[in-house]
């Protein structure tokens, strides 16, 4: 069963231009869910999540033939991911003129949008406290509470200090807290 | 033969082990054995469910700290540290069942058209003239060439009148509807020697009157629609 090998399996078998879909296949399955909820946590709609996870994908398929195997597949998988997210969030700012950030517009506007959303419960209001944050910030957030990812995994994939990534994210936690209070 | 065992004996007796052994090595010994018999029987199992628990269990072990953000939350956070974790989005149903990447076929080089609407001028400009060059040298089959500069001067013109008063979106689909054109009315081998040399003579060689022709009429029909809206 291909789908259920490991890392380095899949990336010796994706080497194999017999099983290189298959290989692909394997790892668009093992990790699409992670990734998915990664994404649309930052870009918050399922269309622009789903167009995202999928142009991630394509660059997954581009470079995984020289992906270099002394940091771990997921690792670099969350990066590109993370990667994409916000060049899409930055090509949507610039697309639409207006900063997403800002409050009733944008991406907090787009989570009031979403199916089933009700103000009066607490993780629809952690939602908009969220998207309230500087980018950079909510990336470091999201991994860390939704993902529980360790200060050194997250290293990896930011490519920024342990020390910086705890920083940003009390600093995150504590905002959110205070929105929550508040609201 | 006393003799001979006297010396053994002696021999013996007096002599150090002159062979060295790994330290270790006899404690070691049992175990190096057993393992090497187990190598050689191939007797290796996995406990049963094993591979198909390892992803998760990767997964398990990267948030092994789970406890350590829990309290971390607490310190900084009380009360968020009280909501539920679980994201509250609604994906559609068997959304991943049904994601499909849709893989490139191969390396294809893509050209971006960007909004240069000088450089595009020029292209379709550099075009038209040719179209005029290939109309001339089709009407000068005929001999008729009093005809030919009456209908170059009005057509050259008209082209030129008809570029100044098109706009960035036109050009860019007049020049993507022509490039569609030419692919539909010529073959790859005859539309290649077409498309990439300026020798406009040893062009029309590889070409028939009659795909010179269509594609003359095809284009002329197309700068005219481009323009309509504008002129």
């Amino acid at each position: 069963m291909i789908l259920n090998q490991g890392d380095k399996e899949l990336l010796s078998l994706f080497k194999e231009p017999s099983n290189k879909e298959k290989a692909f296949t394997a790892i668009i399955k093992k990790y699409q869910e992670k990734l998915y909820w990664h994404i649309r946590r930052m870009v918050v709609v399922h269309e622009d999540a789903d167009d995202v996870l999928q142009n991630m994908f394509i660059k997954v398929w581009n470079g995984l033939e020289n992906f270099r195997e002394d940091s771990q597949l997921y690792t670099w998988l969350y990066r590109i991911a993370t990667n994409e997210s916000l060049t899409f969030i930055e090509q949507q700012k610039r697309r639409f003129s207006v900063s997403i950030d800002e409050e009733d517009t944008g991406l907090a506007n787009q989570v009031k949008a979403s199916e089933g959303f009700d103000v009066n419960k607490l993780e629809w209001k952690l939602q908009i406290a969220i998207q309230k944050l500087p980018e950079k910030q909510r990336v470091v957030f999201n991994l860390r509470y939704y993902d529980e990812l360790p200060y050194e995994e997250m290293s990896r994939i930011l490519e920024t200090s342990e020390g910086a990534l705890k920083a940003s994210y009390h600093h995150a936690a504590k905002k959110i807290e205070d929105f929550i209070r508040n609201h | 033969m006393e003799q001979e065992y006297y010396i053994l004996n002696k021999i013996k007796s007096n002599s150090i082990e002159p062979y060295k052994v790994p330290d270790d090595y006899f404690i070691n010994l049992i175990s190096n054995i057993l393992l090497k018999i187990s190598l050689q029987n191939k007797t290796y199992k996995v406990p049963e469910n094993y591979f198909e628990n390892l992803s998760s269990q990767i997964i398990n072990k990267v948030t092994y700290n789970n406890t350590e953000i829990k309290t971390e939350l607490e310190s900084i956070a009380p009360l968020l540290s009280t909501i539920s974790n679980k994201t509250p989005y609604f994906i559609p149903d068997n959304y991943f069942n049904s994601i499909a990447v849709y893989l490139p076929v191969s390396k294809t080089k893509i050209v971006e058209f960007k909004s240069t609407r000088n450089w595009i001028k020029y292209a379709v400009a550099a075009s038209a003239i040719f179209i005029v060059a290939i109309f001339s040298l089709l009407v000068n089959k005929n001999s008729n060439e009093e005809l030919l500069a009456l209908h170059n001067q009005s057509l050259k013109i008209n082209v030129e009148k008809s570029i100044q008063n098109i706009n960035d979106d036109d050009l860019n689909n007049l020049v993507i509807n022509n490039k569609a054109i030419v692919l539909n009315i010529l073959d790859e081998t005859s539309v290649a020697p077409f498309l990439h040399s300026t020798n406009i003579q040893s062009d029309i060689n590889y070409l028939t009157i009659e795909e010179i022709e269509a594609y003359f009429e095809e284009n002329k029909i197309k700068i005219n629609n481009s323009v309509a809206p504008n002129s």
